[in-house]
C-alpha cells in the first residue's frame, strides 16, 4: 500500500484517540459531578448509578485511546511521553478503583479518584504535546514495559488508598459534625473500611519494589551503572520510603490513627512528585535528570 | 566466684542487651526512615556530585562553598548519610534475628484483646477441657498451625511460614552483601574507543580495583624503617596475558526521520574480539554490542555508550581543491581560505528508517553554522550552549541518555549564520567557495566494567521479591483463642495480612459451633 495513505490512516487514529481522551475527560467531569451529588443525596440510587457510569464511560474511552495509540505506535504500549503516561495513569487508577468499588460497595472514594483521573487526563490534554515520538535507543528494552506497567499498577493502587483514607477523614469528619448521611459505612464497619487502605497498600508495594528494583536491573543493562542518585531515582526511593514508613506505623499502635493518615497523603503526594514533580523540580533547580519527561 | 562471674557476665552484658534492644525497635526503623527520606528530599533538590567549576558557574563562589561545607553536593556519599544507612541496615539485621529467635513472643498467646470474639462452651463442646480439645481438632482441620499451647490459651497460625520468608529475606540480605562487598573490592571500570579496523587492547585485571589499593596501601605502611606487609605489594607484573583484544569491524547507526527531525534509533558495533590469558590466545569470535545489549567477554561487560565521528572538510575554488582540515563533530573548526570560525553539530550518517518507508542510506550531512571573523567568540563563552546545542541537533530531548559525541565539544554562540548542511552530495557556497564533506567515519566509543557482585547482587534482589511477594500476597492470619472457665465461653481473636479476618472469625465460630 502507498505510505502515504498509511501515514494519513495513522493521523487519522490519532486525531480519533485525541478526541477520545477529550470524551474521557467529559465523562471525569460528569463523574465528579455524580459524586458530588452522591455526597449529598447518598441515598438516591441513580445519582449513585450515573457516577459508576461515568467513570466507567471514562475508563472505556482511555481504553480505546490506549489501543488505538499502541496501534499507530506499532504494539508498543503508549507510555513514553507524559502525554501518554498521564493518559495510562488515570487509565489504571480507574481501573484499580472500579474494581475496589465493586468489591466493596462503597462509592465515597470515586470522588477522589475521579478528581485525579481527570485532572491527569486534563493535564495531558491542557498541557502535553499529543505528538508521537520514536522510542529512543535506551528505551528499546524488553523492561521497559513490565518496569513502567507494573510501576504504573502501584500507582493505580495508591491513588485508590489515597482516596480511601480521604474517604474516611471525610466520614469522621460529617460524623463529627452531625451528619447522619449514609455512604454504605457505618460506626462498625469504619474500621474495616480504613483498614482496606492499608491492604491496598501492601498489595501495591511489591510492584512498587519491582519497579524500582527492574529500573536499577535496566539502568545496569543499559548504562552498566545500577543506581546514580538521579532525582527521578532519589524520588522513587523516597516514595518507596513514605509507603514502608506508612506500613510500619499501622503496625504501631501509638501511629494507627492520625499519623499514619498523614503519613499515607505525604506518601502520596510523594508518588506524584515522583511521577511528574521531578521534571518541574528538575527544571525549577536546573538539575539534569536522565528520566525528565520530553 | 561463680556469683562473681555471673556479676562480671551481667556487667558486660547489660550494655550489649541495651544496644541489641534498641537497634531491633521498630521504633528506630520508623524515624530513620523518615530522616533519610528528608535527608533524600534535600539531595534531590541540591545537584549532586559535581565538580567545582559546574557549580561556580551556576551559583558563584559564595553559595557553592557554604553548601559545599555542609555536604548538600554529595550528600548520599557523606559519612552522615551512611551511618543513616549503616544504622537501617543494623536495624534490619537485629529486628529480623529478634523475630527469627521467637524472642518477641510471636508463638506465645498475648493477652485477651477488648475486642475479642465469644463462643460459648456449654453447649456440644465438651465443657471447658472439651472445648479447648475441639478447638485444636478445629484448627488441625482447618490447616492452622499450632504455635503455642498452655491448655488454656492457643495460638495458631494459618498461611506461609513466616519464618521461612524471613529466612529468604535473611539470605537475600546477605547475599546483598557479599555482592556490595565484592563489588567495593574488585570492581573496576573504563573506557575504549574504537575506530574501524584499528585493534585495541583491554585488560581484564586492573591497578584500579579497591583490593590492590588496599594490599599497596598495607605494603607502604611501616613501623620505623620495617615494611611488616611489604610482601602484599601487587602489581602488574604477570598479567600481560590477561586481555582482551578488540577491533570494530562495523559501527551501524541507525536514524527515524518523524516529523521531519532525525530521531536516533540504534548504536550497535560489530566487533571481533580474541581473549588473552594462556599461552595460546582464544581464536577471534565476532561480537555485538548493542544500546541495551552489553557484551560479556573475559570477565568483562561491555556498554555501548558514545561515539566520535570525523571528516574532512574540503574547499574548492572554481572547482580546484584549495584547502582540506579533518573536523570533528561539535568541534569549532576555522578555515584558512574562509575565515571566522564553524560550529559543526552532529554527523548524520548510516541508515534512515521511516515508518511505512524502505529503509535508505543517509547521505552524510553536518548541520553547520558560522561566524565571521569579526565576530567570532571566545571559544570558551560557548561552553554554556553545548548541551542546547546537542539537543537541537540530534532530536535528543533529554528522557535517557543516548549515546553522544565523546569529544570535549565546544558549542554554538548566540545567533551564528545558519548555514545549511554540510554535505557529501551536495556543494555549500560560502563567500565565493565551496564546501563538500569527504572520508566521513565514526568511532565507537563502548564502557566497560568488571563487577563480580552484580550476580549476587540479582540473586539477593530476586529472593527479596520473592519474600516480599509470598508475605503480602499469601495471606496469612493468626488466631489465639483463650478458655474462660468462669464464664464457661471461648474468646478469640483473629489477625491478618491482606485477608480478611473477620471472615476467618466467622468460619472459626462456625466451626466451633458445630458439635464435634
Amino acid at each position: 500500500m502507498d505510505p502515504e495513505i498509511l501515514v494519513q490512516a495513522d493521523v487519522a487514529r490519532l486525531a480519533v484517540q485525541h478526541s477520545f481522551l477529550w470524551a474521557s475527560l467529559w465523562f471525569y467531569v460528569a463523574a465528579v459531578l455524580f459524586y458530588i451529588l452522591h455526597l449529598v443525596f447518598p441515598k438516591i440510587r441513580v445519582v449513585r448509578g450515573g457516577a459508576t457510569t461515568a467513570l466507567v464511560a471514562a475508563a472505556v474511552c482511555q481504553t480505546v485511546v490506549i489501543v488505538l495509540r499502541g496501534v499507530v505506535l506499532g504494539g508498543r504500549p503508549p507510555f513514553q511521553t507524559l502525554y501518554e503516561s498521564l493518559s495510562f495513569f488515570a487509565w489504571t487508577a480507574v481501573l484499580a478503583y472500579l474494581i475496589t468499588e465493586w468489591h466493596r460497595k462503597v462509592r465515597l472514594p470515586g470522588l477522589f479518584v475521579a478528581l485525579v483521573a481527570g485532572g491527569a487526563v486534563a493535564y495531558a490534554l491542557f498541557g502535553q504535546n499529543p505528538a508521537i515520538k520514536p522510542l529512543y535507543p535506551a528505551l528499546q528494552s524488553t523492561w521497559f514495559p513490565w518496569h513502567v506497567a507494573i510501576a504504573f499498577a502501584s500507582y493505580a493502587i495508591f491513588v485508590v488508598a489515597f482516596a480511601v483514607e480521604i474517604s474516611y477523614l471525610l466520614q469522621i469528619l460529617m460524623w463529627k459534625m452531625g451528619s447522619t448521611r449514609d455512604y454504605g459505612i457505618t460506626r462498625e464497619t469504619l474500621s474495616k473500611f480504613h483498614r482496606s487502605v492499608h491492604q491496598l497498600v501492601l498489595f501495591g508495594f511489591p510492584m512498587l519494589t519491582f519497579g524500582i528494583l527492574s529500573g536499577a536491573a535496566w539502568a545496569n543493562e543499559a548504562w552498566g551503572v545500577y543506581w546514580q542518585w538521579d532525582p527521578k531515582e532519589t524520588w522513587s526511593l523516597i516514595t518507596w520510603f513514605a509507603f514502608a514508613l506508612y506500613l510500619h506505623a499501622r503496625v504501631r499502635p501509638k501511629w494507627k490513627g492520625a499519623p499514619s493518615s498523614i503519613i499515607m497523603i505525604v506518601a502520596f503526594l510523594c508518588m506524584i512528585t515522583t511521577f511528574i514533580g521531578v521534571s518541574w523540580l528538575a527544571r525549577l533547580f536546573g538539575i539534569p535528570s536522565l528520566h525528565v519527561y520530553g | 566466684m561463680t556469683g562473681q562471674k555471673g556479676k562480671t557476665r551481667s556487667a558486660w552484658g547489660t550494655p550489649w542487651r541495651w544496644l541489641f534492644r534498641e537497634l531491633s525497635r521498630l521504633r528506630l526503623a520508623v524515624w530513620l526512615l523518615i530522616v533519610m527520606g528528608i535527608t533524600m528530599v534535600v539531595g534531590s533538590i541540591f545537584p549532586q556530585g559535581y565538580g567545582a567549576e559546574t557549580y561556580i558557574e551556576s551559583w558563584g563562589e559564595a553559595k557553592y562553598l557554604a553548601f559545599s561545607k555542609l555536604g548538600l553536593l554529595n550528600l548520599f556519599h557523606t559519612k552522615y548519610f551512611l551511618i543513616l544507612g549503616l544504622l537501617l541496615f543494623l536495624n534490619l539485621v537485629v529486628g529480623s534475628i529478634v523475630r527469627l529467635s521467637g524472642r518477641r513472643g510471636a508463638g506465645s498467646p498475648t493477652r485477651i484483646p477488648s475486642n475479642a470474639g465469644t463462643v460459648d462452651l456449654a453447649g456440644g463442646t465438651g465443657g471447658d477441657s472439651g472445648g479447648i480439645e475441639h478447638a485444636r481438632k478445629v484448627l488441625a482441620a482447618k490447616r492452622y498451625r499450632i504455635l503455642s499451647d498452655t491448655g488454656n490459651a492457643i495460638t495458631a497460625r494459618r498461611g506461609p511460614w513466616p519464618e521461612g520468608v524471613s529466612m529468604l529475606y535473611h539470605l537475600a540480605l546477605a547475599i546483598a552483601i557479599v555482592g556490595f562487598m565484592l563489588s567495593a573490592v574488585l570492581s573496576f571500570e573504563g573506557d575504549v574507543t574504537l575506530w574501524p579496523g584499528e585493534p585495541q587492547t583491554v585488560a581484564t585485571l586492573s591497578t584500579e580495583t579497591g583490593l590492590f589499593k588496599f594490599s599497596n596501601r598495607l605494603a607502604d605502611w611501616s613501623i620505623g624503617s620495617l615494611h611488616p606487609f611489604a610482601a602484599a605489594r601487587r602489581d602488574t607484573l604477570g598479567w600481560e596475558n590477561h586481555y582482551v583484544e578488540i577491533t570494530l569491524d562495523e559501527f551501524v547507526t541507525e536514524w527515524e526521520l518523524h516529523d521531519e527531525r532525525y530521531y536516533p534509533k540504534d548504536w550497535l558495533s560489530h566487533l571481533t574480539a580474541r581473549e588473552g590469558g594462556g599461552p595460546a590466545t582464544a581464536a577471534p569470535r565476532s561480537l555485538i554490542v548493542e544500546v541495551n545489549r552489553p557484551l560479556r567477554i573475559s570477565g568483562l561487560t561491555f556498554y555501548q555508550m558514545a561515539y566520535e565521528q570525523q571528516y574532512d572538510v574540503v574547499v574548492l575554488s572554481d572547482g580546484e581543491e584549495i584547502e582540506r582540515i579533518t573536523a570533528e563533530s561539535y568541534v569549532p573548526f576555522s578555515l584558512e581560505s574562509v575565515g571566522g570560525m564553524f560550529f559543526p553539530g552532529a554527523l548524520y550518517v548510516g541508515t534512515l528508517f521511516q515508518k511505512y518507508h524502505e529503509p535508505v542510506p543517509v547521505v552524510p550531512h553536518v548541520p553547520l553554522k558560522w561566524q565571521p571573523a569579526a565576530e567570532t567568540p571566545e571559544v570558551e563563552d560557548a561552553a554554556a550552549a553545548e548541551t542546547d546545542d546537542v539537543i537541537a541537533d540530534t532530536g535528543d530531548e533529554g528522557d535517557h541518555p543516548t549515546a553522544e559525541p565523546a569529544a570535549d565539544a565546544v558549542a554554538v554562540p548566540e545567533e551564528p549564520i545558519e548555514l545549511g548542511d554540510l554535505s557529501a552530495g551536495e556543494a555549500l557556497e560560502i563567500e565565493g567557495v565551496t564546501l563538500m564533506l569527504e572520508n566521513p567515519y565514526e568511532a565507537s566509543v563502548l564502557s566497560y566494567r568488571h563487577d563480580p557482585g552484580v550476580t549476587p547482587l540479582y540473586i539477593a534482589v530476586t529472593l527479596f521479591m520473592l519474600g516480599l511477594c509470598i508475605r503480602t500476597y499469601w495471606p496469612s492470619y493468626r488466631v489465639s483463642l483463650w478458655i474462660d472457665r468462669e464464664k464457661s465461653r471461648m474468646l478469640f481473636r483473629a489477625t491478618g495480612m491482606l485477608g480478611e479476618p473477620e471472615d476467618i472469625e466467622k468460619e472459626l465460630v462456625e466451626a466451633l459451633e458445630t458439635e464435634s
